[in-house]
């Protein structure tokens, strides 16, 4: 597969788990500046990473969750929440990710990712 | 024994084998006991004791936290040890750590592999081949 073909089946699988919304904003909002930078990661964290075998998407998910919690990466949790209820994970799953983050990464890091998940899932009630 | 202490020794010894959680408290001395405690009664008889994942699905995300903290070898070691025992394969426990490299860096995820694929070796799991360049 060369670069080319790296990135579209890349950027199918990020549309696929953050939705065509998102994507489209993160397009849009690519310049000069940043273009290298959202082709490397449509490449490297899509079209590598997210489409290896071995793991299903809703296992990803959860990974995904855990580390960016233990992290504090709010903006990026906000995302992958989204996300991992498009793959397929329940409410209930992600409450026990963040759960189990409190008793590894601190008290914290969980306290920080369940605002930012009490707050995205709210909003995707609507 | 608290409720929460019996259960958490029941869940961490599915894992870790008989009379594993007494030998945990017993590797710490007087007062600091306490600590290893908690972590039977907290992370076990509490958070590993919840229905709602499975055993192998917490172990994962374990191993998560810890490759994202980084600096956790010991912890590594006994978290892949207890992801065998939870019935994960090696590859999902060695791709569990590749799919974190995009979140913590190579750095983090590269130290934390050989880790943990050294200790699948010395418990018996075979490594499957490298998937390479063109695997798709």
């Amino acid at each position: 597969m060369d670069d080319r073909e790296r990135h579209a089946a890349g950027m199918v699988v990020r549309r696929e788990v953050l939705g065509d919304a998102h994507v489209d904003r993160a397009v849009a909002g690519t310049d000069e500046f940043t273009a290298d930078f959202q082709d490397l990661i449509t490449r490297y964290a899509w079209g590598e990473i997210w489409t290896r075998p071995g793991l299903d998407r809703r296992t990803r998910s959860c990974i995904t969750l855990a580390v960016l919690a233990t992290l504090h990466h709010d903006e990026e949790l906000a995302m992958h929440v989204r996300a991992a209820l498009r793959n397929g994970l329940t409410r209930e799953e992600v409450q026990e990710v963040l759960l189990q983050v409190s008793v590894y990464a601190g008290v914290p890091a969980a306290n920080r990712a369940f605002k930012v998940a009490q707050e995205t899932l709210r909003q995707e009630d609507g | 024994m608290t409720d929460r202490l019996a259960k958490g020794k029941r869940r961490f010894e599915e894992l870790y084998g008989e009379g594993k959680a007494d030998g945990l408290i017993a590797m710490q001395t007087g007062l600091a006991q306490d600590l290893a405690r908690y972590g039977i009664e907290f992370n076990f008889g509490d958070v590993y004791s919840r229905p709602g994942l499975t055993l192998a699905q917490r172990e994962m995300i374990t191993l998560g936290v810890l490759v994202a903290m980084g600096g956790l070898e010991p912890q590594l070691r006994g978290h892949t040890r207890g992801a065998l025992r939870a019935g994960m394969t090696p590859t999902e426990i060695i791709e569990t750590v590749i799919h974190t490299v995009q979140y913590v860096g190579f750095p983090r995820a590269l130290n934390a592999i050989r880790v943990v694929t050294d200790t699948l070796v010395e418990n018996g799991a075979e490594i499957p081949e490298p998937l390479g360049p063109d695997a798709d």
